[in-house]
């Protein structure tokens, strides 16, 4: 491993930088997904709920637990909006006794309605009393849509909840028995008042459970656009492509353009006491290895089966898993596309047959060829990257057992969550012991942190030709997302105005440079 | 590589049939020219390997596979790691029984690509062909779970599912198949309704498989699935011309051991030991020459020429390499000939725990379990205890 020097720096500086597809989320990045949109799940979240009073060190007391599915939904689209498919399963699990297998598992699945099929759109309302026809009276347009009863919310859909837990599936419903409702997307002032659906379709069920679906802003950000063109990142204030100055890196604002600006994604969200997810059925505190656990997402749909069901469907079985998605950079980035659809439907506790790209990524290889060597990487095999893949310090307590080698996002439930205002978005590497890759939360810079950790090797001890400022501050310039998160559950931001939406590109205000 | 594709658009745009050539026999051709003019393109010999491969399908001939074998050796050379040619390959020794070499190439390509459902194909027809049924049913369930109507997937799960004994369910693939299947491949799409008309056959359904068979005619009249499950059907019918012209007509378009086989078989069954003689011969020799002994020689020697030891030999020898349905029910009917009867009950029982249905298995079965009982109660009948 070569030192990084001035001399090969102005080399750099006409060279690109970072490593091809680096976005860490999961926006497409399997075939099958690229074909089966509904399905493809883009990010998932777990993280220690807190509140807009959060105070440091606070007991936890619940999660949250996201999953994000249906990529770069573009709000100002139409007719028919961007509803939950019917035909899939949506699972969040959890393992908590290290087998890399479920021990509790969520389960939604969404049912469609059309309250006015004659009707050529999704959504339609206008002001407070609707639009009558001239002459007759008759109402022609609804209302504004302020809630779930409103006709003018043509295309509606309700969704069930389900926890399965020692084999048992259990119904997890409003004490009223009333049905929940999925969040339209925010077609634009005159048809609705978003905000109204978003509070109204946010439920508490009680016992400490609420939960959320609908279409919201995708939390996601990042220069995707630079990402897809071989690695090409703006040259910033470093001068060197990928590398972020010290005032970048510690800002809150944008100095490239976060090409997800502007769109929206399909969210599910739950958040549930902390003792009904941990073995103990106990709050554990941090020190237990006990108080971690693994959480991944999948989505699935009836397989069409060999051995034919007794069903009276002909072929089709059980539901065979799509995808599945935990940590933000796997499948993304380590697995290779001839393998890509296998690790979707496969297990995590299967991933030993991936050792080999967990162990020494070929991105990482990239990286240093695209650098001409003058960045230096650490060798394989890559073993301080193993608490992504195993339970381990520094997420899980000393002692607790490591379970396979498996793709869980793994979630310490007894480190307090940090307040708002004092989150770092660098989480973990940036000395926030709530943040990814201890779990992962809406504000974590997934993109810059998985980087740093997977080709800066920030995670290794010392490892020969780490440059300080270098290897530590790699980075693609978007640091925040577009819209503001909310500080209470489900924390997610508001579904842009389809109407008025804006995407912000490069060399526009807040975009940053083109070059 | 655009020079090429535009050489090969114009050739097969425009080029004139030979008279009565099959698809593949016309592929070979085209190929045969393109080749002529750039001899050390990998492609084409690529292009002339897989002609021949298709050529094989619509034969059954394993002198057509050979061909292909023989049109492949240069792009191996010149192109080692291409992916394409790898799976000729492969094609190729699955097509003349050379199960365990085709898994020792496709295992280590499969680990490295674990989404490529062709990989997995292979490896379902090596595991159906040595037995291993549960790998087998693995490795089909996967090109089904990644690629649910994909045709390969569709195809190998129908013949497990014949296998498994549920044969509505395997018409039902090998159906979607043939749906599925381009109209650039007709002796697929033939082979499938051959298989159909062959489930149906064992069905009793004779009507059914008749109209069957009569598309396939249609489309390929000279197909050797298609002619051989004709041949059946008109030897179920007991109209013999018939079905020995069918027999001929389908060893004449490509001979093998098994088209042989079949029409000696045939000929003896019509009473016309001369040629059936002459031609058990000739099949006896082609037989001995393959490295994979086919059942129809345990067959001919257990059913037809009274050389039971040396039938119990050649099942034995298939058997060492294989534990597939078919082995165990030749080895069965070996065994038999050579009165160990209990044994042959093991091997058949074998068989039909794996699921199998077919009315030949569970004829042995029956006559091998009559004879078991048979013997016991002679045994108890001469027993000085009584």
């Amino acid at each position: 491993m070569k030192r990084f020097s001035r001399l090969k720096l102005t080399a750099l500086l006409l060279g690109l930088a970072l490593p091809l597809c680096v976005f860490a989320a999961n926006h497409r990045e399997a075939p099958i997904t690229a074909l089966d949109h509904k399905a493809d799940i883009t990010d998932v979240y777990a993280f220690v709920s807190y509140g807009p009073n959060q105070a440091i060190g606070q007991t936890p007391e619940s999660i949250t637990l996201i999953m994000n599915v249906d990529p770069l939904l573009e709000p100002a689209n139409g007719p028919t909006l961007f509803p939950f498919d019917p035909d899939i399963l949506y699972e969040i699990k959890v393992d908590n006794n290290f087998d890399a297998r479920p021990d509790v598992t969520f389960q939604f699945r969404f049912q469609t309605e059309f309250q006015l099929p004659g009707v050529y759109t999704a959504v339609a309302g206008v002001g407070d009393s609707g639009a009558n026809a001239p002459g007759t009276g008759n109402l022609v347009v609804p209302p504004r849509i302020r809630g779930f009863d409103n006709p003018g919310l043509n295309l509606r859909q309700t969704y069930t909840l389900s926890l399965v837990r020692d084999g048992k599936s259990i119904p997890l419903a409003l004490p009223s028995g009333e049905p929940l409702f999925a969040v339209p997307a925010n077609a634009g002032g005159r048809t609705m008042v978003y905000e109204d659906l978003y509070e109204a379709g946010t439920y508490d069920l009680g016992d400490g459970l609420s939960v959320f679906a609908g279409t919201v802003d995708d939390p996601f950000w990042i220069d995707l656009g630079a990402a897809f063109d071989t690695a090409n990142f703006r040259r910033l204030g470093s001068g060197v492509p990928g590398v972020l100055t010290a005032f970048e890196d510690s800002s809150r604002e944008n100095f490239a353009s976060d090409t997800v600006s502007g769109y929206a994604v399909n969210s599910i969200a739950v958040q549930v006491p902390i003792e009904m997810v941990t073995r103990t059925g106990q709050v554990e505190p941090a020190t237990s290895p006990n108080a971690t656990i693994g959480v991944w997402a999948t989505t699935s749909r009836r397989r069409v089966t060999l051995r034919r069901s007794p069903a009276p469907s002909f072929s089709n079985g059980d539901f065979r898993q799509i995808q599945r998605m935990a940590n933000p950079l796997i499948n993304e980035l380590i697995i290779g596309i001839g393998s890509k659809d296998r690790f979707s439907m496969d297990f995590p506790r299967n991933d030993a047959q991936f050792a080999d790209f967990f162990l020494d990524p070929p991105i990482v290889r990239i990286v240093e060829a695209l650098y001409g060597g003058a960045l230096a990487v650490p060798d394989a095999p890559r073993l301080d990257l193993l608490p992504l893949v195993t339970y381990a310090p520094p997420i899980a307590a000393e002692g607790t057992p490591s379970g396979p080698v498996a793709d869980l996002l793994r979630l310490n439930t007894g480190v307090p969550a940090t307040p708002p205002n004092a989150i770092n978005r660098l989480g973990l590497i940036g000395g926030d012991a709530a943040g990814f890759p201890n779990g992962r939360r809406l504000q974590d810079d997934v993109v810059d942190i998985v980087l740093r950790v997977g080709v800066g090797g920030v995670l290794a001890p010392s490892f020969a030709g780490f440059a300080p400022g270098i290897n530590d501050r790699l980075g693609d310039g978007v640091n925040v997302n577009d819209a503001p998160y909310r500080n209470t559950f489900p924390y997610l931001a508001l579904c842009p105005d389809g109407r008025n939406r804006r995407h912000v590109d490069p060399g526009e205000v807040g975009g940053g440079p083109v070059e | 590589m655009k020079i090429l594709a535009f050489a090969l658009t114009a050739l097969l745009s425009g080029s004139a049939s030979a008279e009565n050539a099959s698809p593949a026999q016309e592929a070979i051709r085209r190929a045969e020219k393109l080749m002529a003019a750039q001899p050390h393109q990998p492609q084409l010999h690529l292009l002339l390997a897989q002609a021949w491969v298709r050529r094989a399908l619509e034969t059954g001939s394993p002198a057509h596979y050979d061909q292909a074998e023989a049109a492949l050796a240069p792009a191996l050379i010149l192109s080692p790691e291409n992916l394409t040619i790898r799976k000729l390959q492969i094609e190729i020794l699955l097509g003349i029984g050379h199960w365990r070499e085709a898994l020792e190439i496709t295992l280590p390509l499969h680990r490295k690509m674990l989404d490529d459902v062709d990989l997995y194909g292979y490896l379902t027809d090596a595991y159906i062909a040595l037995g291993d049924y549960g790998k087998a049913e693995e490795s089909a369930q996967w090109m089904l779970d990644l690629r649910p109507a994909n045709v390969a997937g569709l195809l190998r799960a129908a013949r497990l599912r014949e296998l498994f004994g549920d044969l509505e369910g395997a018409i039902d693939f090998f159906n979607r198949t043939a749906l599925g299947v381009g109209a650039d491949q007709p002796e697929m799409r033939v082979l499938m309704l051959s298989e159909i008309a062959r489930i149906l056959l064992a069905q009793e359904r004779t009507e059914q498989a008749e109209a069957v068979l009569d598309q396939a005619l249609k489309m390929s009249p000279f197909h050797q699935a298609a002619l051989r499950q004709l041949a059946a059907l008109r030897q179920r019918q007991k109209r013999w011309p018939e079905a020995l012209a069918a027999l001929r007509r389908r060893h004449e378009n490509g001979a093998s051991p098994q088209s042989l086989f079949e029409l000696a078989a045939a000929l003896s069954k019509a009473g016309q030991m001369d040629e059936a003689g002459r031609l058990f011969a000739e099949f006896e020799s082609a037989a001995l020459g393959r490295g994979d002994v086919p059942v129809e020689l345990v067959s001919y020697y257990a059913d037809f020429a009274s050389r039971p030891s040396q039938a119990l030999d050649a099942a034995l020898r298939r058997a060492r390499e294989r534990r597939d349905v078919d082995t165990r029910r030749a080895l069965a009917r070996a065994l038999v000939a050579n009165g160990r009867h209990e044994e042959a009950l093991k091997e058949i029982e074998a068989a039909l725990a794996v699921g199998i249905r077919d009315p030949e298995t569970r004829r042995l079965a029956s006559q091998i379990r009559e004879a078991v009982a048979a013997k016991g109660r002679r045994q108890e009948a001469d027993s000085p205890l009584l």
